[in-house]
């Protein structure tokens, strides 16, 4: 596989002067295509920042980032991203949300309702295509964000939290959910998360970081094939590795306490 | 499923009591941030009228104040009716009417792209949001004689006045609620590739047009405010120069219906804006948190 994404020596300051933050320090990483990877750590690490940078949203104080050959300056088409707070457009119904890049791209009208309708039936969304936002549940608001994503073809989906906001079971759910559509297309996947489980039945790489400034403390293979599913969690393997994320992340939490 | 979505966010839209007593007890009716039975809401609402209303015929009935003062509510009903059916006063109310909304359609067609671009682009707020907050505390009505010096006494100086009352804080209202338009709508925007004139109009005016339209509606009070003014001013026609003759007359009657009827015709303007919201932002009906 080739390489996708190449973040060289990144390092991130917030302010000036006296007041001025280091919000990451020196991130090298190399991302091929067709990885799930997950960034994890603690508030304050960094790991939203990096992704805003790759994404083009936010400038890199130093250092490069190269998305598919390019360095990255602004919005790149092969990237798309879901937030963690509910972004759809509370005035569009959701067939249009997930239309929305398509209209802005003029896309036949067509072509448009092909790729509407084929996205709504991947995400379980059809009865609901001309409900508003306001009418969803968490969990569908964040199926209309992940599909109005894909309508516009990335080949690189960044997702900042995605989940942070639903309950419990609406997460899992929506987790299985992701696997599953990943393992149709195989797009990159760099998602952000401080949830241990999350970022196990998730990854094929889980990169850590560590706050204060936010560098990549270490970069853990999981070794268990997909597809997964939430059984998996309760394998013997899983359960060292939870340890070994967690002993990570608490000694992490005592040294910046 | 959609119908139990319906009714969590019922749930949740309401303030944070969770159900009506069924039997109002005292206490109950002064509960804090408890919702009230509908029926109960609307007798509360209808008897603070209708209290009002008595309060007015007892103190006109016992003569305590000189219906010179105070008209009795009958001399007021059959001025009115005078006023209405006689005077031609329905002709004032359409005068004034149509000089309010010239006056508010021009401080609006200006004030609308201003706020927009000034709550979009830190270029055009940096140039415009101080000289505009200097100028909004000018009062409008110190205008009046400049404005009549300028423009003398015919409709172009209740223009005017309306636009000088209304404008200023208009704009800054409008880029107010522009601003208020989440940043993480317009990223996610531009990920799916908005350029910034699709941003603009595609995102940031759609997203701020319940509140905008919110905004409009409070001005437009406040344009009959300045409309009364400029025909007391100077002005032959209007609810404004009615009120101002009925004042040399001594005709307290007629100065009470001017004054109400203008009352009525905000509360009606308030319930039109209301029901074209309703048409206009359908998506708002329900909205959960």
């Amino acid at each position: 596989m080739s390489d996708i994404i190449r973040i060289n020596r990144v390092s991130k300051t917030f302010g000036e002067g006296a007041s001025m933050v280091t919000a990451m320090e020196d991130v090298s990483l190399t991302i091929k295509a067709g990885e799930f990877i997950v960034f994890l750590g603690p508030s304050g690490c960094g790991k939203s920042t990096l992704l805003r940078m790759i994404a083009g949203l936010s400038d890199t104080s130093r250092g490069s980032i190269m998305v598919d050959g390019r360095a990255v300056d602004g919005r790149d088409p092969s990237v798309g991203m879901v937030f963690q707070t509910y972004t759809s457009f509370p005035w569009l119904t959701v067939q249009d949300n997930i239309g929305f890049g398509l209209d802005l791209a003029n896309t036949g009208s067509r072509a448009r309702t092909e790729k509407v309708d084929s996205l709504l039936k991947r995400v379980s969304l059809t009865r609901f295509a001309k409900s508003y936002p306001s009418q969803l549940s968490g969990g569908m608001q964040q199926r209309v964000a992940i599909a109005r994503a894909l309508a516009v073809e990335p080949q690189i989906l960044l997702m900042d939290e995605p989940f942070g906001a639903l309950d419990a079971l609406t997460r899992v759910e929506m987790q299985t959910f992701l696997l599953d559509l990943w393992s149709q297309d195989q797009k990159t996947v760099i998602f952000v998360t401080h949830d241990i489980d999350e970022a196990m039945l998730l990854a094929d790489r889980i990169v850590v970081f560590s706050p204060h400034p936010g560098r990549i403390a270490e970069i853990i293979d999981v070794d268990i094939p997909h597809p997964r599913t939430i059984d998996e969690t309760e394998r013997e393997d899983f359960d060292r590795l939870r340890h070994r994320l967690r002993r990570l992340l608490f000694s992490m939490a005592k040294n910046a306490a | 499923m959609a119908n139990s979505v319906e009714k969590q966010a019922n749930v949740i839209g309401a303030p944070f009591g969770a159900h009506s007593p069924k039997r109002l007890g005292g206490a109950d009716l002064f509960a804090i941030r408890r919702p009230l039975p509908r029926t109960v809401s609307v007798v509360l609402s209808v008897s603070f009228f209708v209290l009002l209303f008595a309060g007015w015929m007892v103190i006109s009935a016992t003569g305590m104040v000189s219906d010179f003062f105070l008209p009795s509510p009958s001399q007021v009903l059959r001025s009115a009716w005078e006023m209405y059916t006689e005077k031609g006063f329905l002709w004032d109310i359409a005068i004034s009417i149509y000089r309010v909304f010239v006056g508010f359609c021009i401080a609006a067609s200006v004030a609308l792209p201003l706020g927009l671009m000034m709550g979009s682009v830190q270029f055009f707020r940096s140039l415009l949001e101080p000289c505009l907050a200097f100028t909004r505390y000018m009062p409008a009505t110190a205008f009046i004689p400049l404005l009549v010096l300028w423009l003398g006494i015919d409709d172009a100086q209740k223009f005017s006045v309306i636009v000088v009352g209304t404008f200023f804080t208009l704009t800054l209202m409008v880029m107010v609620s522009t601003t208020a338009v989440s940043l993480t709508l317009i990223e996610a925007a531009i990920m799916l590739g908005a350029k910034p004139k699709q941003l603009i109009f595609k995102v940031i005016l759609p997203a701020a047009k319940p509140a905008i339209f919110n905004d409009l509606r409070i001005v437009l009070g406040w344009a009959w405010t300045y409309i009364v003014i400029a025909e007391i001013v100077a002005a032959s026609s209007g609810v404004g120069y009615v009120i101002l003759s009925a004042s040399r007359f001594m005709d307290t009657a007629t100065i009470f219906v001017g004054i109400i009827s203008i009352g009525i015709i905000g509360l009606i303007s308030d319930l039109l804006f209301n029901i074209s919201g309703r048409y206009l932002f359908p998506y708002l009906q329900r909205t959960r948190s």
